[in-house]
């Protein structure tokens, strides 16, 4: 037998496709998560965006349901483990929050007020850089920068769930490679939440009196286009909510992790320089906002640049690893 | 977004791991050469877990991935093998590699080539089709348009 399979020419050929029943149960998949996709627009435009976790998680499940119809018991099995390392992710991220205002554990580290205000104004020259922005642009009406900074505040909810729910269903290899790195950031967030409790700059107006007066109200310019935020009953189980969760920036880190996870596999230059542009508007918005400090910003990057980093060092030696075992036996033979 | 999937059917594992196969030398130079493309992300390496199991040799085969057969493979296996006149463990590899989008191949068997699939061919076989891109690359394993992408 010859080493090399020679390949016929085309016309000998033939189309897998053309021999190889045709999976019904994707067409249904497709055709369910198309049906899911326009009841959530409707959903959507009728009853608000879902935006709280539990709500989220919900839409999130109903659209892994249709997309696994059909799908062999093993990548179900696989379906329920990865769903309850999700549900737990969340939930110890939720718990941990709690922690940082000593209502789980009753753990407390001091409040950090003082220090984050004088990191920025360090970086900008003694200036705080939330009373800049509103000084400036704040106005009682609304303008088209307080929609833009409204929309992008809000994507923070559904923006990484979107994705993890498009992988979940089309790709599992990357769903998992996104999901580490996802985990790790919230993991790493919640720790620096706990021993580093942070007020961000509306309570450090507001309560510490250290900045000048700025106003807070992150869903004006999102309600002003005639959208809602979708809120179930179940928001109670969320009354863990930490104010003090300042440091780091999630919303930071999940607007910084969605562009910069698909970046290799944008090509023109000037491609990857918009999507990049995301995060910086985050930012920008979460400061103008009050929400956050531009420490707070930096550091949620910072995060993300850390996971990436690490996740990409792990995996690339994984990948090493098994080839030396490979190599090794491939000798012993 | 996955780097291309190549599948490793049985005969070329079956080269792989015996020394007295004709084959042995040629399939251990291919997979070499796929093993360096997998840890440089340039392949993803798949083999039929039945496959797998049969040969009994995780360290030799540690960089390939299972593709586990479900009973609705082995249905419509059954239903290709039942109106044509394909074998039903070729029919398995048929479906699997349409199910899962792969569209190259390592083997030894001549059946496979009479299917719209890339057979991988030893380098010194294909020295022409090296991607300039990539002059290191080797031949047989120079990633190719149209190369099948696993798609979970």
């Amino acid at each position: 037998m010859s080493v090399v399979a020679d390949k016929p020419t085309l016309d000998h050929r033939v189309a897998l496709g053309a021999v190889v029943p045709v999976d019904v149960w994707r067409i249904v998949r497709l055709a369910a998560m198309g049906f899911y996709v326009v009841i959530m627009l409707w959903w959507f435009r009728t009853q608000g965006m879902v935006w709280e976790r539990i709500s989220v998680a919900v839409a999130l499940g109903v659209f892994l349901l249709c997309a696994f119809i059909g799908k062999p018991l093993r990548e179900w099995g696989r379906l329920a483990f990865d769903v309850s390392f999700y549900c737990a992710m969340w939930y110890a991220y939720e718990t941990t929050r709690g922690a940082a205002d000593g209502k789980i554990f009753g753990i407390k580290f001091p409040l950090q007020v003082d220090s984050v205000r004088n990191i920025d104004r360090v970086m900008f020259f003694g200036n705080d850089p939330n009373t800049v922005l509103q000084s400036h642009f704040w106005e009682s009406s609304i303008r088209w920068y307080d929609k833009v900074a409204s929309t992008t505040y809000m994507t923070h909810f559904f923006l990484a769930p979107i994705v993890m729910g498009a992988l979940w269903a089309t790709n599992h290899r990357q769903f998992r490679r996104f999901l580490k790195r996802f985990a790790t950031v919230l993991g790493v967030g919640c720790l620096m939440f706990i021993v580093m409790p942070t007020a961000p700059p509306w309570m450090a107006a507001k309560n510490y009196h250290i900045i000048d007066p700025i106003v807070r109200n992150s869903s004006r310019g999102f309600s002003a286009m005639g959208f809602k935020a979708f809120t179930h009953g179940w928001q109670n189980s969320l009354d863990w909510g930490n104010a003090v969760a300042a440091m780091p920036s999630l919303h930071a880190s999940f607007a910084l992790i969605v562009p910069a996870f698909f970046l290799p596999w944008l090509k023109p230059l000037w491609l990857k320089a918009v999507v990049l542009v995301f995060p910086v508007v985050m930012l920008a918005s979460l400061v103008y906002l009050g929400e956050h400090w531009v420490i707070d910003g930096l550091i949620g990057w910072a995060l993300v640049g850390g996971s990436f980093w690490s996740w990409n060092f792990f995996e690339r030696r994984q990948r090493r690893n098994r080839a030396q075992r490979s190599y090794a036996a491939l000798a012993a033979l | 977004m996955n780097p291309p999937s190549v599948l490793l059917d049985f005969s070329f594992l079956t080269a792989l791991a015996n020394t007295t196969n004709p084959n042995h030398s040629g399939a251990v130079t291919i997979f070499s050469a796929l093993v360096d493309d997998f840890v440089e992300q340039r392949c993803l390496l798949f083999a039929r877990a039945d496959n797998l199991a049969a040969l009994a040799n995780p360290d030799l085969f540690a960089p390939i991935d299972k593709l586990h057969i479900a009973g609705q493979h082995r249905n419509a296996a059954a239903e290709l093998a039942g109106r044509t006149e394909i074998e039903i463990d070729l029919a398995i590899t048929l479906v699997l590699i349409q199910r899962h989008r792969i569209r190259r191949i390592a083997s030894f068997d001549d059946h496979l080539a009479r299917y719209d699939v890339d057979i991988v061919q030893r380098p010194s076989a294909a020295s022409n089709v090296v991607a300039p891109e990539s002059p290191s690359v080797p031949a047989a394993t120079a990633l190719e348009p149209g190369a099948g992408q696993l798609s979970n």
